[in-house]
């Protein structure tokens, strides 16, 4: 049993490195980067909405958990699972804060 | 001609430098260009908007995002390579 | 990524190469600059350039007319130096010829580039930027004309879209060619170019 585990020794083929250029960094990457983490979302009216990254497609289309959701600096209200649509968007920051 | 410097040329050649983003409406926003794409989405390091302010729209507010951002290329109007912002020496102000 | 400048209706604006051009925008604004470069979607590369815009702002005359019920609103036109920049095709409403090239534009171009790219260290060398190579041809890509090029009106870009999701970058904008009436984009439609290709009984 012990003696051979190939299959546990040979290791999952290693993240292929991003072939993407020192300094650079498209807005592919940053999403792929930012998935599932704390992002805040800068509407065009504005408004944001910070919360946990959960998913996106290309047109910018959001949906977020654990949101925020701040009308001209105010704590408006918080929803568990949000929805953007994604012509709203202005920006997407990581929230280090 | 000189049109062989492209506009997004130009501005994959901005990449690691400053630029300053002057978005469709009043909003502008600085930042270090880290890439962007095809469709002028952008990544800004150290970004920072300036935005009129919600009560008072002829005043601008300043807020340093202290974050990467990516911006939706969908409302950027004109990109200055460079640019620092409207606090830029070189963006005169006159009336 | 992008292809060569259009021929179709950019023969028509490569003669305003190093001119003064004037270009409204949809938000309102104006642009005047230096006309260096375009590419099919109508964006611009544009130096020395200025902007104006009117700000309505209600003016604060403290002095003895407060008591007076209309509200005084200032219109005024704000001016900025941009400087180098790009814009965007899409928000492109109008542009009208300001004026000839500059006088310093061939002998001056790289000190009033170097102006503006003097505060971006890693722009600058754009330089000589004035005084390019003559430029082949440009082959493909007719300009708004249904046939090999992307689908494109007057300035409309590929819109919002992120390459993403599963490695599938987003395609640009779909791929039948636009319907004929293609140059409806955004105002100014320019005089369809000789051949362009109606399909149908268009």
């Amino acid at each position: 049993m012990s003696s051979a585990l190939p299959d546990n020794t040979s290791k999952a083929p290693e993240k292929e490195a991003e072939a993407v250029p020192e300094n650079k960094r498209s807005p592919s990457d940053f999403l792929k980067a930012v998935l599932g983490r704390p992002v805040n979302v800068r509407l065009n009216s504005g408004t944001d909405y910070r919360g946990v990254l959960a998913c996106l497609d290309g047109y910018m289309n959001i949906a977020m958990e654990q949101t925020e959701e701040y009308v001209d600096g105010q704590l408006k209200s918080k929803y568990g699972d949000c929805f953007i649509r994604g012509n709203n968007v202005m920006y997407i920051s990581s929230q280090r804060r | 001609m000189s049109n062989r410097i492209l506009p997004l040329e130009l501005i994959d050649k901005t990449i690691g430098s400053p630029i300053w983003i002057l978005m469709r409406g009043q909003t502008e926003i600085t930042g270090i260009l880290r890439g962007f794409d095809d469709y002028v989405n952008l990544v800004l390091e150290d970004a920072v908007e300036y935005s009129p302010d919600p009560r008072d729209k002829s005043v601008v507010v300043k807020t340093e995002l202290k974050s990467e951002i990516l911006l939706n290329g969908n409302h950027v109007a004109v990109l200055v390579p460079g640019g620092t912002g409207p606090e830029d020496s070189l963006a005169s102000r006159a009336s | 990524m992008v292809r060569g400048p259009p021929s179709g209706k950019g023969s028509k604006l490569l003669r305003y190469i190093e001119h003064r051009l004037r270009i409204s925008l949809i938000d309102g604004r104006t642009i005047v600059g230096t006309f260096l470069a375009f590419d099919k979607h109508l964006n611009l590369v544009l130096v020395d350039s200025e902007e104006y815009r009117s700000v309505r702002s209600k003016a604060k005359n403290n002095a003895g007319s407060s008591s007076s019920r209309a509200a005084i609103v200032e219109e005024r036109v704000e001016k900025r130096t941009l400087g180098l920049i790009i814009l965007r095709g899409e928000n492109v409403v109008s542009v009208a010829v300001e004026g000839p090239p500059p006088p310093n534009m061939k002998a001056g171009a790289s000190k009033s580039v170097g102006e503006s790219g003097g505060v971006v260290p890693g722009v600058a060398r754009g330089a000589g930027r004035g005084a390019m190579p003559p430029q082949q041809p440009p082959a493909a890509a007719p300009f708004g004309v249904g046939a090999g090029g992307a689908p494109m009106g007057l300035g409309a870009a590929p819109v919002h879209g992120v390459g993403m999701m599963g490695g599938m970058s987003m395609p640009p904008p779909p791929g039948p060619p636009p319907p004929p009436m293609m140059m409806m984009g955004r105002g100014m439609p320019p005089p369809p170019p000789p051949g362009m290709g109606r399909g149908g009984g268009y």
